[in-house]
């Protein structure tokens, strides 16, 4: 090595200097808030994750039974029903239907008594409360019994699951392999019902629903998560040094979150309005400085009101800089609307609104600007703010339905439209927020 | 002189906040002597400083102990001080400035007459970039390859800049030395 290299290195390694006195804490500090980001941060990651594969779970566990209960019920309700069978693994319907359906067929099952029809197609129905069956298809088999001076019809089908829907409405519905549906045949008042066997590994479900038939009306929970920033506008803070160009250079993505509770209306299929209540909680960051060069300050003023006030912040702190926490929470009230599309058992919403937020605890520095100077006011009167704030929001979510529940989320964006500050500030101080939304709702 | 233990880096493994204290007082005064000769100021240092031991607290539990510990923290610092050059694009300053005294030869011996505190004083007052590759090449022993590909440029580049740094160096020593 040569003796310059020689010579500054060994002069360089010995070059030390004192670090400042709050150094360490502050280094604790951060340490501290970086743990919270990343616990908040898997959180966010996980909740979702739990609550998706716990409702894929519960619908596996559940579909079964329930959904024969919805057979039933749909039997009963119309007697005008279309069975069609669906492959499990390619999801493609048959195009053989096997058919419980309506028809102008009028031979009875008394007819067929001792007949064991299985190579035409067949559909089944009830008509005037009389049974009618036609076979109309050879996937399956059909026998009557003449039980305790009762007439049945019992079918046993051999696909892995069927699908009903009845007229424009499809109700949600899985039948096992095989399963018997029977029919009393000398009823006035006939009651279905159907014997199930359990499935098999190889036959997974497939639901098929639609939200109109568990209710257009329908309240719900959701929460935001995420990062929100300002943006600061200021027209005659053109220089650069003021308190806007300040907290631009120096604001920075902190968490925030809403939650709250929300009710819902669906007017036709494919649209949904949206309105509740929540809590808003928002945070900002401004370094305070009685430096001589200061980034939030540009000058002193014996002002009570508009003083440099670092000292009564934190005392230990009067050379500063100093961050300072500001704090705006709102009780908020959304007004939304969704365009939504549903498929088997998840669906897609987007849409957006404006959010009405009321301030109800606020700890803020703000500043005045006036002739290129900059000063700090102690604490934010009731008078400086804006006794509401109006949010732009757009969310995108992805719903997933669990019976009349549907677990929904995704990312969200809002923007507030209004500044924060009342019209008396130079500056202008809008919020923007980056997230996600998630949430549970249950429909009647 | 106090020595960073093994022992002493197992427990700030284990997040015990004596040990970091303890780590943080023997390690900050020469790290932060490292902050200030990238930075040049001893307020960003003290950032640099501070964002160096948040660094070395949370990847603490990654360090093999296979080699020097103080010396795995000093690249972290390094590192820390090229980011942040980077980020703020201090580094532009390389291809823009030139050396006022190109002619001007070699003083070595007198620049070993500079104390300490006199020779980090010149090299904070050197432009962003020359100051960066003095730090590099001839403080921590990069090479010209290595800088490269660190800073993002060429080698030739910064064996060239080397040169003028070092003769920038050598003018403000003059300068002073003549007022």
């Amino acid at each position: 090595m040569r003796n310059f290299e020689k010579n500054i290195k060994n002069k360089a390694y010995a070059f030390q200097l004192d670090p400042m006195p709050d150094s360490f804490d502050k280094v604790m500090d951060a340490l501290e808030k970086k743990k919270k980001r990343r616990f908040i941060f898997w959180l966010w990651i996980l909740i979702p994750g739990f609550l998706i594969a716990g409702g894929g779970l519960l619908i596996n566990q559940m579909y079964s039974s329930a959904n024969a209960q919805v057979q039933a019920q749909s039997l009963k309700a119309s007697h005008l029903l279309t069975v069609l069978f669906k492959e499990n693994k390619q999801g493609l319907v048959h195009e053989d239907k096997y058919a419980l359906t309506e028809t102008t067929h009028t031979t009875t099952p008394e007819n067929k008594m001792n007949n064991r029809p299985t190579s035409e197609t067949q559909s089944l129905a009830s008509k005037n409360n009389q049974p009618v069956f036609i076979k109309e298809s050879s996937n399956q088999s059909a026998e009557f019994n003449n039980r305790n001076e009762k007439s049945f019809v019992q079918i046993e089908e051999k696909t892995n699951m069927t699908q009903v829907p009845s007229r424009e409405k499809w109700t949600p519905i899985i039948f096992s392999n095989p399963y018997f549906v029977t029919f009393p045949t000398h009823s006035s008042n006939p009651v279905y019902s159907r014997t199930q066997i359990p499935f098999t590994k190889s036959t997974l479900p497939v639901i098929k629903s639609n939200s109109h038939q568990t209710g257009r009306w329908s309240i719900g929970i959701y929460s935001d998560l995420g990062v929100s920033k300002n943006i600061f506008i200021n027209n005659k803070d053109s220089a650069g040094f003021g308190y806007t160009n300040a907290r631009q250079l120096t604001d920075k993505f902190l968490f925030s979150y809403s939650a709250g509770i929300q009710f819902r209306y669906s007017p036709v299929k494919w649209l949904a309005i949206e309105t509740g209540i929540g809590f808003t909680h928002y945070e900002s960051n401004q370094l305070l400085s009685n430096a001589g060069f200061s980034w939030t300050t540009s000058g002193n003023n014996n002002d009570p009101d508009t003083a440099l006030t670092l000292s009564s912040v934190d005392p230990q702190s009067a050379f500063g800089p100093y961050e300072y926490q500001n704090v705006y929470d709102y009780i908020s009230i959304p007004i939304k609307v969704y365009y939504q599309k549903k498929w088997n058992w998840t669906g897609i919403e987007a849409g957006g609104g404006i959010i009405f937020d009321l301030p109800v605890n606020t700890h803020s520095y703000v500043a005045d600007e006036n002739s290129n100077m900059s000063y700090l006011r102690h604490e934010v009167k009731t008078s400086r703010l804006n006794v509401f704030g109006i949010q732009a929001s757009a969310n995108i979510h992805l719903v997933f339905h669990i019976k009349k529940f549907g677990l929904f989320a995704g990312p969200t964006f809002k923007y507030r439209m209004n500044s924060m500050f009342d019209k008396n500030y130079i500056t202008r101080q809008h919020n923007y927020f980056i997230g996600g939304e998630m949430g549970l709702r249950y429909h009647f | 002189m106090p020595i960073i233990t093994q022992e002493l880096v197992h427990r700030c493994k284990r997040n015990e906040r004596a040990a970091m204290a303890e780590l943080f007082k023997i390690l900050a005064p020469k790290l932060k002597g490292i902050c200030y000769r990238y930075c040049g100021n001893a307020f960003d240092a003290e950032d640099l400083l501070q964002e160096t031991f948040i660094i070395v607290f949370t990847k603490i539990g990654s360090f093999k102990e296979q080699g020097s510990f103080e010396g795995w923290t000093r690249r972290i610092a390094v590192n820390t001080c090229i980011n942040w050059l980077k980020k703020n694009k201090l580094l532009h300053q390389m291809y823009e400035l030139q050396p006022k005294h190109d002619a001007e030869e070699d003083q070595e011996e007198d620049l070993a007459e500079l104390n300490t505190q006199e020779l980090v004083q010149h090299i904070a007052a050197l432009p962003d970039g020359y100051r960066t590759i003095l730090n590099l090449f001839a403080i921590e022993g990069y090479s010209h390859k290595e800088i490269g590909e660190q800073l993002g440029i060429n080698e030739s580049t910064s064996r060239s800049q080397y040169t003028r740094a070092k003769k920038a160096l050598q003018h403000l020593f003059m300068k002073e030395k003549k007022p």
